[in-house]
C-alpha cells in the first residue's frame, strides 16, 4: 500500500476479451474479479506473462 | 415433471438493505441493480426469528420454519461426541428447492448456499458453503474439503476458481480503504479482514459465473455472505458518523460498506448478462442490517450477539418474463420464495410450506397447483442417503444416554460443555422459532429447562417470561422478570461507558461488555406484564422507568402508546406512536398501532392507510388485517372489508373479533344468510373452546 490511488469501482467496457486482456496489469482490479471465472482466469494468465518478461528482462540485465 | 423452458437464477445477498440501496442507486452507484428494480418488482422481505443465516437461508430454501427444516444455528454437535462443527446440510430434514427441481428433471445448480455442505448429489453441480475458506498461508496447498463439490469430477475445475485472500493486491483493497497506506497493519488488522471477505465471495463469484457459462442450467442458486460480513466489521464506520467513534477512524473506514456493495453490483452486472434476458432473476437477501441511528453502539456478551444489529427487512427483486415492472410489491416473507420459484416453473406448492407464492408480481395471476408433501413424493431428488442424515440434538441426547449407562466412555470437560452450550442454544433458537409461530405451549417447556438450567442467562429468563406472558400465565412472568432484576442488582457495578478506543481498535469491537441493553428491555418487558395483568398505572411506571434508560428502544414508545390506548388517552397513544414512527419509520407494529388510534379517533381512510402500511411491512399479522377489515366496513366497502377479516382469520383462526365483524358484515350488509351462519357458529365454538 505505497501510494493512494484512483477508486476504481466500476467495470471498463470491453469490445472483445482480446481488449479486456490488453488492459490488465499485473495487480488486476475488483472489476476482473467481478467478471467472475472468465477475469479471474485472463489476470493470472496475464500474471505469469508478465513474470517471464519480467525474468527475461532481469537474465538479460545479469548478462550485460 | 419438467414442463417447461423457463430458467430461474436464484441470487442471495446477506442482509443487503434498501436503506443502503436507495441512496446508492440515487447517485448511478449500482446500475445493475438498478436496471433490475426498473425492470422488474421490488419489495421488502420480512426475516423470520431468531434472524441467523443458516436458519434463514435454509427457510429461503425450503419455504419452512427452522422447526420444520431442522437447521438450528451456526453450530451443531459433531458425530460421536467429537466436539462442535458448523451446521451441515446432513441436519436438513427436508427438501430444498434444488431437490424438488431435481427429482422433477431441471437442471439444477448451486453455489456456496449457507449450509450446504457436503455437496448434494443433485441433477447438476452443487459447490458447497466450504468452497471459499482459505486454511493455510497464500502459496502453500489448499486442498478442498472432501465433498466440496458435486460431482467429484469436477473438483479439479472449481478447485482452480477459489482466489485466496494472499491474492490479492492493493488494486483490490483501495477501492474500500482508500488511504490504507496509512494503516499500521500489524495493530490494525481490518484490512486482511477486508481482503479475506472480498477474496471468499470472489471465490464463490468465479464459480457461479463458470457455471452459467459453461454449464447446462435451469436453476442456479448462489449464494453470497459478503455484504453481511463487510457490515459486521465496518458498519460503525458508516455515514453519517456515529458521536463515538474517532475522526480519524471513520475517515479510514467510511467507504468500506458502500464499497461492498458496489462491488455486487459489478458481480451482478455479470451474472445478469451470462443470464440473459429470458431468465427469471430473483435477488433477495435474508434480513437487513441497521445503517442509521438504530445501529447498536455495542453488543450483548452472547453466542449470536451480532444478530442485534440485523434489521427486521431484507430486500427482494425480482425481474423475468412474465413479471411486472417498476413496480412493488407488498408482505413478502422469507418462506415465499420457494413457492414462488415453484410457480414461475408451474410446479405444485407443497401444502405443508409455510410460505406463498408471490402472485402479486406477475402480469397475470398464474395458477397454482399444490400438493400435500413434496417430501412423500418419491424420486431421486439429490439429497443424501438417509444414513448420513442426521439429527444432532437426538444425536447427543441418545450420546449423553450411552454416557450415563456407561457404555461410552465420558467426554473430555471441555468438549462435554462445549457440545452441551451447543444444544442449548439449538434448543433455544428452536422455542424462539415455535414462539414466533404463536406455539407457545410448545416452545415452553423448552424456555423453562433452559431458564432452570441457568437462572443467570437473562436472554433465557426474557425469552421464558415472555412465552409466560403470551400463555396468560401473568404472575409466572412476573416473577421471572422479579427475579433477573434483582439478581442484576446484587451484581458489582460494572462500567457503562464504551471504550472507545477499544471499539475500535478491536477486532471483537462488537462486545459490549456492560449489561446496559437488559435493564431498559427489562423494564419494558415488566411494563408489558403490567399491561397484560390490567395494571395501567404501573405499566406505566416501568415504561417510563424503561425510557429513563433508553429513550430511543424501539418498542418502548409503542408499549406506552398502547397503555395509553387502554386507558383512553387517545392523543397521548397518538404522541407516543408518532416518536416509535419517528424512530423507526418500518416498524409494522407502530403503523397498526397508528391504526387502531386512527380507529377511536373516527378517522377511517387513515386507520386503512396504517393498517396496508403495517400489511405490505409484515403480511402475516392477524391484528393489521383486522384493523384494516374494521377500517374498510366503517368506510361502507363491505366486501373488501370481509376479504381483509378473512385473511385475518386464515392467519389467527380463532380471532374471534374478525369472526364477529364478518357475521356481522354477512347479516346485514351483504345479506349472504349461509356465510353469516358459519361465522355465526364458528363464534359459538370459539367460545365454547374459551371456556
Amino acid at each position: 500500500m505505497e501510494q493512494k490511488t484512483k477508486n476504481k469501482l466500476v467495470i471498463d467496457t470491453f469490445n472483445s476479451v482480446d481488449d479486456l486482456y490488453d488492459s490488465i496489469d499485473e495487480k488486476g482490479t475488483l472489476g476482473l474479479l467481478a467478471f467472475g471465472a472468465t477475469g479471474l482466469l485472463l489476470w493470472r494468465k496475464k500474471r505469469e506473462e508478465i513474470k517471464k518478461i519480467k525474468t527475461v528482462i532481469e537474465d538479460t540485465e545479469d548478462e550485460k | 415433471m419438467k414442463n417447461n423452458k423457463k430458467k430461474v437464477l436464484l441470487i442471495g445477498w446477506d442482509a443487503a438493505d434498501w436503506k443502503i440501496i436507495n441512496p446508492l442507486m440515487d447517485a448511478g452507484m449500482m446500475p445493475a441493480l438498478e436496471s433490475l428494480v426498473n425492470n422488474g418488482v421490488i419489495g421488502n422481505i420480512a426475516t423470520l426469528d431468531p434472524p441467523l443465516s443458516p436458519m434463514l437461508w435454509t427457510s429461503i430454501s425450503t419455504g419452512k420454519h427452522a422447526d420444520q427444516h431442522g437447521i438450528l444455528g451456526f453450530t451443531e454437535p459433531a458425530p460421536e461426541g467429537k466436539g462442535v462443527r458448523p451446521c451441515m446440510i446432513t441436519s436438513r430434514k427436508v427438501k430444498a428447492i434444488w431437490n424438488m427441481l431435481s427429482q422433477s428433471g431441471y437442471k439444477t445448480n448451486v453455489v456456496g448456499w449457507w449450509p450446504s455442505h457436503p455437496a448434494e448429489p443433485i441433477n447438476g453441480i452443487c459447490v458447497s458453503n466450504f468452497y471459499q475458506n482459505a486454511t493455510d498461508e497464500y502459496g502453500k496447498e489448499w486442498p478442498l474439503a472432501p465433498g466440496t463439490v458435486h460431482p467429484r469430477n469436477k473438483e479439479e475445475i472449481y478447485k482452480e476458481l477459489r482466489i485466496h485472500p494472499g491474492e490479492l493486491t492493493e488494486a483490490h483493497i483501495l477501492p474500500f480503504v482508500p488511504d490504507a497506506a496509512k494503516i499500521d497493519q500489524e495493530k490494525d488488522k481490518r484490512l486482511s479482514s477486508i481482503g479475506k471477505i472480498t477474496a471468499e465471495c470472489s471465490s464463490i463469484h468465479a464459480a457461479a459465473t463458470y457455471i452459467l457459462e459453461n454449464e447446462e442450467w435451469d436453476f442456479t442458486g448462489v449464494y453470497y455472505d459478503a455484504i453481511d460480513h463487510y457490515c459486521h466489521g465496518f458498519m460503525n464506520y458508516h455515514p453519517p458518523k456515529l458521536p463515538y467513534i474517532p475522526q480519524n477512524m471513520y475517515d479510514l473506514y467510511k467507504d468500506v460498506v458502500q464499497g461492498g456493495y458496489i462491488y455486487h453490483d459489478m458481480m451482478l452486472s455479470r451474472l445478469l448478462e451470462l443470464a440473459g434476458d429470458d431468465t427469471t432473476v430473483i435477488l433477495t437477501s435474508d434480513h437487513g442490517f441497521h445503517s442509521d441511528h438504530l445501529r447498536p453502539k455495542g453488543l450483548p456478551e452472547e453466542p449470536a450477539g451480532p444478530a442485534w444489529e440485523h434489521r427486521d427487512y431484507g430486500i427482494i427483486v425480482i425481474k423475468g418474463p412474465g413479471i411486472k415492472k417498476d413496480e412493488r410489491i407488498y408482505g413478502a416473507t422469507l418462506l415465499d420464495i420457494t413457492p414462488t420459484i415453484l410457480t414461475l416453473l408451474n410446479l405444485p406448492v407443497g401444502r405443508d410450506m409455510e410460505g406463498k407464492p408471490l402472485v402479486q408480481a406477475f402480469e397475470e395471476i398464474p395458477k397454482i397447483n399444490y400438493v400435500d408433501s413434496w417430501e412423500v413424493i418419491d424420486g431421486d431428488c439429490g439429497m443424501h442417503p438417509s444414513d448420513i442424515q442426521r439429527d444432532p440434538i437426538a444425536e447427543q441426547a441418545a450420546m449423553k444416554q450411552l454416557i450415563d449407562l456407561g457404555y461410552i466412555e465420558k467426554l473430555d470437560d471441555k468438549i462435554e460443555r462445549q457440545i452441551e452450550k451447543t444444544v442449548d442454544e439449538n434448543r433455544f433458537y428452536l422455542a424462539r422459532v415455535l414462539a414466533n409461530k404463536n406455539k407457545f405451549t410448545e416452545a415452553l417447556p423448552i424456555f423453562e429447562s433452559l431458564y432452570k438450567k441457568d437462572y443467570s442467562v437473562i436472554r433465557y429468563a426474557f425469552r421464558y417470561a415472555k412465552c409466560l406472558d403470551a400463555l396468560g400465565r401473568y404472575d409466572e412472568a412476573y416473577s421471572v422478570i422479579e427475579k433477573i432484576i434483582s439478581s442484576e442488582e446484587s451484581k458489582p457495578d460494572k462500567d457503562e461507558k464504551l471504550d472507545d478506543k477499544k471499539n475500535v481498535e478491536s477486532q471483537d469491537s462488537h462486545t459490549d461488555k456492560t449489561k446496559k441493553r437488559e435493564y431498559p428491555q427489562l423494564y419494558l418487558l415488566k411494563g408489558t406484564l403490567e399491561l397484560s395483568r390490567g395494571n395501567y398505572d404501573e405499566a406505566l411506571l416501568y415504561l417510563k422507568k424503561a425510557e429513563e434508560s433508553d429513550p430511543r428502544l424501539p418498542q418502548l414508545h409503542q408499549q406506552l402508546a398502547s397503555v395509553y390506548l387502554k386507558m383512553r388517552k387517545i392523543d397521548d397513544a397518538e404522541a407516543a406512536v408518532n416518536k416509535a414512527l419517528d424512530i423507526d419509520p418500518e416498524s409494522a407494529i407502530a403503523h397498526n398501532i397508528m391504526s387502531s388510534v386512527k380507529l377511536r379517533q373516527k378517522d377511517f381512510e387513515s386507520a386503512a392507510d396504517y393498517a396496508l402500511n403495517a400489511v405490505g411491512l409484515l403480511y402475516n399479522y392477524p391484528t393489521a388485517h383486522f384493523h384494516l377489515g374494521v377500517a374498510l366496513a366503517k368506510l361502507g366497502m363491505f366486501e373488501r372489508s370481509a376479504e381483509a377479516l378473512k385473511v385475518c382469520l386464515k392467519i389467527a383462526p380463532g380471532f374471534i373479533g374478525a369472526c364477529k365483524y364478518l357475521a356481522y358484515i354477512y347479516t346485514f350488509q351483504l345479506k349472504d344468510k349461509e356465510k353469516a351462519a358459519a361465522y355465526i357458529e364458528e363464534i359459538k365454538r370459539l367460545r365454547e373452546l374459551s371456556k
